[in-house]
């Protein structure tokens, strides 16, 4: 390799960690015809984790009509459960026998990412037309996020078992208003947890649920001002002291700039924003907060 | 204006996600094979990627044509450089890592398909023929010196839209600023309208398109994506006096492309 090469090969990134397959599983609509449309994508990692997202979005599938919506997802999912349970009993998706005539297992494709949900992406993005990638971030999103609550619920829990009931707490303004969520509302303190990505995936989406939080822990605080609680915090999961190799130099500045921005508005509004690494320190952060 | 144009043309620098073999040939030519495969970049996580694997002056090259196209407002894809390696294709098509030009299919569902056939394909020809860009597309080619046009240049989205990708023999070592090449678009151009008033108009345009090429800060876009990696600075400064000289060049080479029995007319 000449000099040159190997000084413009330094420029490229590495590879993500996370090995997995990913699997398309077509159907024939017409059986025989051989015109096949992707329905669903499986994606297993090399850690075992497995998952799957349906290949027809919700807004094709509400185009097909009600009735055949219904029927056809659950054709999807009877197939799928199928194929995962013959993984249980050992046999690979492509190896396993079609469930009804008409589906058939594509060749598995090995590939990396950072976690299940970007091999699953890959598969979404090379084979099915009529998916969507935005459904399927937005499925990841909400599971993370509250992944990332119940960490914290369940690592406080074992500490401090008393605290159960004031976890997942709602109030209203009034009576005709809907619910506001508050993560936590304890005896003195109302604590809620936002969460900042690892990766450029849903950056803005990630910002503004932190906004959404800090503004409903605002808004409890002015509901709650004749109330005991005396500490109101919105302690975020910012993984930047962990990982960050994901994102490049601008995307890593958003991030500053979104973060002092959030600091700025909670400033003005006497709400305090801790940044943690993990579930485990958001659990001290609470814990240590109620106490006081 | 001029920074937000060149920030547009970013080219990413990225690796192939999927393991070992798990590229697919989409059409070989002529011009090198184009495969298909996931590529991985920093802050943008995969995406399905076409890409060519080609040595580092065609890189530069073709890189710098897509660069100088995409600021010109011709239809071309967004590019990437992405690193290869021996193990990733099914046949033998480099012995060591490798620097791979990529187009990238960002968008989901990305309906972006190679042509694969002009001649026997009457449709695309009408395509390509009746396209909305051809006359700045062939000045272009006459400016760059592409001296082919092969199907597989061309990308179709699915729809009316043509992308163009690849400019073979663009730029080429040697190549005189007033050099003849044969222009396949420009002869399409003529072939749509040959009577004298359609040819002044087609000269017409194509003076008008070249008009632009000036515009172009060609050694930014240099600059901007690292190409003086790929090339050393001495082919930079031959290809840039190239196509300085070749502007002035090409009102003369568009009067002997398209003859007209009378001189310019104001149309």
């Amino acid at each position: 390799m000449k000099k040159q090469d190997e000084h413009l090969l330094q420029e490229f990134p590495y590879l993500p960690n996370y090995k997995g397959k990913w699997w398309p599983v077509f159907m024939e609509p017409i059986v025989g015809s051989g015109e096949r449309i992707a329905v669903a994508i499986i994606a297993e990692g090399a850690d075992g984790d497995i998952a799957w997202h349906q290949g027809i979005s919700k807004r094709v599938m509400t185009a097909l009509g009600k009735n055949t919506a219904t029927g056809l997802t659950g054709l999807i999912s009877t197939a799928i459960d199928h194929y995962l349970k013959s993984r249980n009993s050992g046999l690979h998706f492509d190896e396993a026998p079609p469930p009804f005539s008409g589906f058939f297992v594509g060749a598995a494709n090995a590939t990396h990412s950072k976690d299940i949900s970007g091999i699953l992406e890959q598969g979404i993005r090379s084979t099915s037309l009529f998916s969507s990638v935005k459904e399927l971030r937005s499925q990841n999103t909400n599971q993370q996020n509250s992944r990332f609550l119940n960490d914290i619920r369940d690592i406080t829990l074992e500490v401090k078992p008393k605290l159960a009931n004031f976890f997942h707490q709602t109030f209203r303004v009034s009576e005709s208003a809907r619910r506001t969520p508050i993560d936590f509302i304890g005896h003195n303190s109302a604590i809620s947890f936002a969460k900042f990505p690892d990766s450029a995936r849903n950056l803005g989406y990630y910002v503004g649920q932190a906004k959404i939080k800090l503004w409903n822990l605002n808004s409890f605080r002015a509901f709650d001002n004749k109330a005991k609680n005396d500490k109101y915090e919105l302690i975020i999961l910012n993984p930047e002291n962990v990982i960050l190799s994901s994102l490049t130099d601008h995307q890593r500045t958003i991030l500053r700039e979104s973060f002092n921005e959030l600091t700025m508005a909670a400033d003005a509004e006497d709400i305090r924003i801790t940044q943690v690494a993990d579930a485990p320190k958001a659990s001290s952060r609470l814990i240590q907060l109620e106490a006081a | 204006m001029l920074n937000q144009k060149l920030a547009e043309n970013d080219v990413p620098f990225g690796v192939l996600a999927g393991q070992a073999k798990q590229v697919e040939l989409v059409t070989s030519g002529k011009h090198g094979d184009i495969w298909q495969g996931i590529g991985h970049f920093r802050g943008v996580d995969e995406i399905p990627i076409y890409f060519r694997v080609m040595d580092n002056r065609e890189l530069f090259t073709e890189c710098l044509s897509l660069l100088i196209s995409r600021y010109l407002n011709v239809p071309s894809p967004k590019i990437a450089l992405v690193a290869v390696h021996p193990t990733h294709f099914p046949i033998h098509v480099t012995p060591s890592t490798t620097v791979a030009m990529a187009v990238l299919r960002d968008e989901h569902p990305s309906l972006l398909r190679h042509i694969t056939q002009i001649d026997d394909s009457p449709p695309i020809y009408d395509l390509i023929s009746k396209w909305s860009h051809l006359a700045t597309a062939a000045a272009l080619d006459e400016w760059l010196g592409v001296n082919t046009r092969p199907a597989g240049s061309f990308l179709v989205d699915g729809g009316r839209e043509l992308l163009l990708h690849s400019f073979p023999g663009a730029i080429a070592e040697g190549f005189e600023p007033d050099g003849y090449i044969i222009n396949s678009l420009m002869l399409m151009l003529e072939l749509n309208d040959r009577s004298e008033l359609g040819l002044q108009r087609t000269k017409k345009l194509l003076n008008k398109a070249a008009s632009k090429f000036h515009e172009a800060p060609l050694y930014d876009l240099i600059d901007q994506m690292k190409l003086e990696i790929l090339d050393g600075e001495d082919h930079i400064d031959n290809a840039i006096n190239l196509l300085s000289s070749r502007i002035d060049e090409l009102s003369g080479l568009f009067d002997s492309a398209i003859r007209t029995s009378q001189a310019s007319m104001d149309l």
